[in-house]
């Protein structure tokens, strides 16, 4: 019983006889399996199992059990990264339309600002007794210009102290045009002045903030959008842990001669779909995402920006009149305000428009309308008869008026169309992307466990 | 085990960086740079007033038109407005009683609008027959050099440096340049007002005569109405002018006195009009020569003036030899 030791002793059955146990010299190894004497109890060596290799090396167990783990932490991160890239491009989707809300609260602040200010000063020309429908648009615009304020304030921290700056000179504005219309109603010309420095303070001081403002979530919009774009974490994570998985089913096959092994090949599988599918949902919502800001979100912006203009023009159209025979300066922001109105068209002439919000012509058509009934006006004006000039510019039936507030109403549906349509765009991706990262997740840990599961089915031969 | 765990915990580091990563703040949003924003404007220095021009004539015009002609046959500039039908005249619109827009009516009226009416009732036949450009202080010798305007009505001084650059009617008006202060102050004259800041509109003679005391500050501002508004904020304790303007920004505030003293400065008003219309001017002569006469004058200023300032003196005389 003591003497066939070491020729009796079992070998583990994939290992060819006679070949070194484990493939790796093992010079310093503890004379274990020697022939000669036998240990005192007679107890049979488990022969190569125990031996250490010294130096890093190890015995195929262990070496089994080590990269087991490597590839299951690999697939692990890949879990974790890929999910987190998806989850981080969908935060990044929501947070681009909140940022492009953002940018279309501040510019309808900017088109109610110039709103009132053209209700303003129109009500200078009819006398000190304004229309009460005007005055009541003019409340109503300030109105939506505090309560947009303090919402943009609330949504966008970063935006705080540029609109508590805005605030304070809204404030001014306002009081300034009340003092205008006080004075205005007993008859005295000090009104005027009054409402010509409410117009200096609001277009010198107010107007370049909220211009600020645009521009600073524009780029937060753009940022965002380049950000849900960018998917490289997942990418290389995927391509890591599919390597590792490979490389170590290949390892698996040489070391143990067996081709197939059921976990190790559910594990590739599981990781090239978990892979490729995340890559692809993540590149279709980046892409739906610029094309949402290209259209959408560009003809939200180019509404709102033609509809600031437009009252800008109108309100000139008033202070050139109130200036009675000094017109030329006001008459040139009216001509710049038309050139950008016209340019703005253009653009949304480009666009795909919303289904069901109609066609440019719907917005160009009333503006051409009042751009004509305004060069009528000049023309009055310019021979001398001001008083039909003003006559024409405040009568609420007049060609001017008609015609602007089609264009006012016009403009602002289409404007509604456009927001709907890209918060529903933008929107969108965002359960994909929430999908795609659960379906990452889940995959990705499925291929660590079935990593885990195929090599201890081999490593559990050895025991 | 061991490593096992380290694993999980190298990997919650990497999600703890991720996350970090994430939540990064924007930056906020930058304010403009603020720019000088004020209505009101320092004062240019006393060296870039008015050129110091004397003469002793600032007051002669060309002789008047006498029988008046018909304004068609008179040729030149005349015959070229009796042809278009009708006067562009440059006046103020917010100097109340001189030429001010009635928020009421929208017309713009006061004494220099009248007279102005009263050329064009001369010339057409029709005292309507005029087009207002309103035109600040500043802007009354470029518009009449430019010829965007026929006539300035809009109380100006004849001084000797204007007729360098323009033509006057004879005198129609004799103001006095006066201050106006706060209800209760002791100031009656701009010695008074000394380290204190006065207003007065950029381009005036008032400005000029303004700048000639160092001791006070001077404040500029576009129009008077501008210096009213400066005055009301308390960014100036006094603005100076001429009577005439003063009893018209006074009117449109209880709390703005002018204190009766003697005027500071004589202001001679006179139409202005282009260098070349010799002839406009010599029949504009004959046309404020006629009022003066036939008591149309004195019922203008009746009109207008006669409750802030008292009851009308007699009309300047008109002094020819240019």
């Amino acid at each position: 019983m003591s003497q066939p030791a070491a020729a009796a002793a079992p070998a583990p059955p994939p290992r060819a006889a006679g070949s070194t146990a484990y493939g790796i010299p093992a010079p310093a190894a503890p004379p274990a399996p020697a022939p000669g004497p036998t240990l005192p109890t007679g107890m049979p060596l488990p022969a190569p199992q125990p031996a250490v290799a010294s130096r890093g090396g190890a015995d195929t167990p262990t070496l089994m059990r080590r990269i087991s783990l490597l590839v299951a932490t690999i697939c692990t991160v890949f879990a974790v990264v890929g999910g987190l890239t998806l989850v981080d491009n969908r935060t990044a989707l929501g947070r681009a339309g909140t940022n492009v809300a953002q940018v279309v609260t501040v510019q309808s602040v900017y088109a109610d600002l110039l709103r009132a200010d053209a209700d303003a000063t129109n009500a200078f020309l009819v006398g000190g007794l304004e229309n009460a429908a005007q005055r009541a648009d003019y409340e109503a615009a300030m109105g939506r210009v505090s309560e947009s304020i303090a919402a943009a304030a609330a949504a966008q921290p970063a935006d705080a102290t540029a609109l508590a700056a805005l605030n304070g000179l809204v404030t001014d504005y306002a009081a300034t045009i009340e003092s205008a219309r006080a004075y205005n109603r007993e008859g005295l010309p000090v009104g005027a002045q009054y409402l010509k420095i409410a117009s200096t303070t609001l277009r010198g001081q107010a107007l370049p903030i909220l211009d600020n403002l645009i521009a600073a979530n524009r780029d937060r919009v753009d940022g965002e959008i380049a950000d849900a774009g960018s998917s490289w974490p997942l990418i290389v994570s995927g391509i890591a842990a599919l390597a590792s998985v490979v490389w170590a089913g290949v390892w698996l096959a040489g070391r143990t001669r067996r081709r197939l092994n059921v976990g190790v090949l559910a594990a590739a599988g599981a990781v090239l779909i978990a892979l490729v599918a995340a890559t692809g949902v993540a590149v279709s919502a980046a892409s739906s995402a610029k094309q949402a800001r290209d259209n959408r979100v560009q003809g939200a912006l180019t509404l709102t920006t033609i509809r600031s203009a437009a009252y800008d023009a109108k309100a000139n159209e008033s202070l050139g009149l109130i200036a009675r025979g000094q017109a030329t300066p006001y008459e040139a922001q009216v001509k710049a305000r038309q050139t950008q109105v016209k340019s703005g068209l253009d653009t949304l002439s480009r666009l795909t428009w919303p289904a069901g919000s109609g066609s440019v012509n719907t917005v160009n058509q009333p503006w051409e309308a009042y751009v004509a009934a305004h060069t009528a006006v000049r023309a009055l004006d310019d021979k001398g008869a001001w008083d039909d000039a003003v006559k024409a510019v405040t009568d609420a039936k007049g060609a001017t008026a008609t015609s602007f507030t089609a264009f006012d109403e016009a403009s602002a549906a289409a404007l509604k169309q456009f927001d709907q349509s890209l918060q529903q765009e933008i929107a969108a991706p965002q359960w994909q992307l929430a999908l795609a990262a659960l379906v990452t997740v889940l995959l990705g840990l499925g291929a660590a466990a079935a990593t885990r599961r195929g090599f201890a089915a081999r490593t559990k031969e050895y025991e | 085990m061991n490593r096992f765990r380290a694993g999980w915990l190298a990997t919650l580091a990497l999600l703890g960086v991720l996350l970090t990563a994430c939540s990064t703040a924007y930056a906020p949003t930058p304010l403009p740079t603020p720019t000088s924003s004020a209505a009101a404007t320092t004062a240019t220095s006393p060296t870039s007033a008015a050129p110091p021009v004397t003469c002793d004539n600032a007051t002669t015009s060309y002789a008047a038109l006498s029988p008046l002609p018909a304004a068609a046959s008179v040729g030149g500039r005349l015959g070229e407005i009796a042809k278009r039908g009708y006067l562009v005249a440059g006046v103020s619109s917010d100097s109340l009683l001189l030429g001010s827009r009635n928020p009421l009516t929208g017309a713009i009226e006061g004494f220099d609008i009248d007279i102005v009416r009263e050329l064009a009732r001369a010339i057409f036949g029709d005292p309507g027959k005029v087009k207002f450009t309103v035109i600040t202080a500043a802007q009354r010798i470029p518009v009449l050099q430019d010829r965007s305007v026929d006539v300035v009505a809009r109380n100006m001084t004849m001084t000797c440096a204007r007729w360098q650059q323009i033509a006057f009617s004879s005198e129609y008006y004799h103001a006095g340049q006066k201050v106006l202060v706060r209800k209760g102050s002791t100031a009656a004259k701009l010695e008074d007002l000394a380290g204190q800041s006065v207003c007065a509109p950029n381009g005036t003679s008032s400005m000029t005569t303004l700048a000639k005391y160092p001791n006070v500050k001077a404040v500029g501002s576009d129009t008077h109405t501008g210096c009213l508004v400066l005055f009301q904020q308390g960014q100036v304790a006094a603005i100076t002018g001429d009577d005439t303007v003063l009893a018209g920004l006074a009117a449109q505030d209880p709390y703005a006195v002018v204190p009766t003293s003697a005027p500071i400065t004589a202001e001679p008003y006179g139409l202005g009009f282009n260098k070349d219309d010799v002839d406009f001017v010599k029949y504009a002569n004959g046309v404020l020569e006629q009022l003066r006469t036939s008591g149309r004058w004195k019922a203008i200023y009746d009109t207008w003036l006669a409750g802030p300032l008292g009851p009308a003196p007699a009309p300047p005389a008109a002094v020819y030899g240019r």
